[in-house]
């Protein structure tokens, strides 16, 4: 085989392992970030606003984000599977549970630290994905947290806003860019 | 020093074993997927696949999912390690020829 054949053999494996993994990014990450990119964004919005009616505002967003995941969830099994994906399903499951468990032994938390307890418990558990699984998920985290605690520190009358845009703003950014850079 | 491997070399092949390398080890494509991403026929596609499979280089699962049939293929390590030898070769021809 001459140098030429050996060039287009390895740009063959290049294209061909680029277009799967940008098949299996559309179909995961990028469509997930939007949604819950959609809840933040609309919730801390309405946490800025709404006052006491922000529970049910987030109860239905909630509700829209979980099956919003699960059909993302199913339609991207159907076509690709790895035990990647039934222990990412686990690991947001246990940390609903534990993050339950802590606002429950932590006692009532109100106003901002509210809203940063959540934040920051989402950006903790893409920290930890980020670790495992794909550094940027980590970068993400990170910047979330810091963003947070920047926020609540300089504009806590403006916390709610501040969320929604930077969280909620950055996770869809983050899903769009995960969706074109890899197409 | 690493040897081409002459099943997989075969463009088509190289395709399909490439996107599964691209895939974690315990990761499994379903066959329309491979088919619709590189364009291929079912006729084609399986075809090349009972080749790979007689080698050992996949292993193919046939299931159900929401009562349709699927077919799940999976890189064995057989084919991992086959795919790899095959890149490394490939690379070092470039290193060695002018």
């Amino acid at each position: 085989m001459d140098r030429h054949e050996a060039h287009e053999s390895l740009e063959i494996v290049r294209q061909a392992m680029e277009q799967t993994q940008s098949a299996v990014a559309r179909a995961g990450m990028g469509y997930m970030f939007i949604i819950w990119g959609i809840v933040w964004l609309v919730g801390f919005l309405g946490s800025q606003f709404l006052g006491e009616l922000q529970g049910y505002l987030w109860l239905a967003l909630d509700v829209f984000g979980i099956v919003g995941t699960a059909v993302v969830i199913l339609k991207s099994s159907r076509r690709v599977r790895t035990a990647h994906g039934k222990r990412i399903g686990i690991f947001w499951l246990m940390i609903f549970i534990y993050g339950g468990l802590l606002f429950w032994i932590t006692g009532p938390i109100e106003g901002n630290r509210y809203l940063l307890f959540i934040t920051t418990l989402v950006a903790f558990a893409y920290a930890i994905m980020g670790i495992w699984f794909s550094p940027p998920l980590l970068y993400i985290g990170l910047c979330i947290t810091a963003l947070a605690i920047v926020g609540w520190q300089l504009i806590p009358a403006y916390l709610g806003i501040w969320l929604a845009l930077v969280g909620g703003g950055g996770l869809i950014i983050s899903g769009i860019f995960v969706l074109r850079v890899k197409a | 020093m690493a040897n081409l491997d002459t099943l997989i070399h075969q463009p088509v092949r190289l395709r399909i074993v490439a996107s599964l390398s691209a895939l974690p080890e315990d990761g499994s494509a379903e066959f329309t997927f491979l088919r619709d991403l590189h364009d291929l026929t079912d006729g084609n596609l399986g075809a090349h696949l009972r080749k790979l499979e007689e080698a050992g280089y996949v292993s193919l699962e046939k299931t159900f999912v929401e009562r349709k049939p699927r077919t799940f293929i999976t890189l064995s390590r057989k084919g991992r390690k086959a795919f790899v030898e095959h890149v490394k070769a490939l690379e070092q021809i470039l290193k060695d020829k002018p």
